[in-house]
């Protein structure tokens, strides 16, 4: 993958117009190489995507759409999953403690009551009125 | 400026195109896969070396678009590789 041809507006991408391709050229120390997954991913079934450079310093993405999309709009898009997903990832890193404990939340609803001595109940007061002074009583 | 090779040379006459994968991108067992599950459709060899993988794969049928077929293979792997939720 080599980074020749014009030169479009935007810094990072690099268009092929006469091979029908671009480049997009990725910081790895802005998205990491995880993010840059995601978002060739999500354009997958638009465009062919095929990655390179170097993991460190500078990733390199080809992207050849499948059909007759334009290569700037293709290429501004991949900038916006690219965005897109680095937001997602921070919020989901944010959110993680909140998650946990909201699942473990969920999974404790499901155990047995533990028998403490509040829910002994000696004085009676869970008991409901019905049960202690109205019709068909129990008598204890 | 990192310059690289063609990742995709496709040989009109010998019928087969040879994809190459960095393998500081593309995990290995997702192109071994890839290329089982493309075994159907192609013949294909797999070559590696100094951190790169080499496939080479020839159509069985000529129904299938020999100047795609490297691509979609491209896209393949990288779909195993998000289905295998090792790596995202």
């Amino acid at each position: 993958m080599t980074r020749k041809g014009r030169r479009s507006s935007i810094d990072n991408i690099e268009i092929n117009k006469d091979e029908n391709y671009l480049i997009v050229s990725v910081n790895p120390k802005i998205y990491n190489l995880d993010i840059v997954y995601y978002a060739a991913y999500v354009l997958m079934d638009r465009a062919y995507a095929i990655l390179g450079g170097d993991p460190e310093k500078e990733i390199l993405v080809e992207l050849r759409p499948k059909d007759n999309t334009d290569l700037e709009t293709l290429g501004r898009e991949f900038n916006n999953e690219l965005l897109n997903y680095a937001v997602y990832m921070k919020q989901s890193a944010k959110n993680q403690r909140l998650r946990e404990a909201i699942l473990q939340r969920v999974l404790m609803t499901n155990l047995a009551p533990v028998e403490s001595e509040e829910a002994k109940d000696p004085e009676g007061i869970a008991r409901p009125w019905r049960e202690k002074h109205g019709k068909g009583r129990k008598k204890s | 400026m990192v310059k690289e090779g063609k990742k995709v040379r496709v040989d009109e006459k010998k019928n087969r195109v040879t994809v190459t994968f960095d393998t500081r991108f593309y995990e290995p067992e997702s192109i071994r896969l890839s290329v089982n599950d493309f075994r159907d459709c192609c013949s294909a060899k797999l070559k590696s070396e100094d951190g790169k993988i080499t496939v080479v794969l020839s159509p069985k049928s000529k129904e299938i678009d020999i100047n795609t077929l490297g691509y979609e293979f491209y896209n393949y792997v990288l779909g195993r590789m998000r289905s295998s939720e090792s790596r995202f």
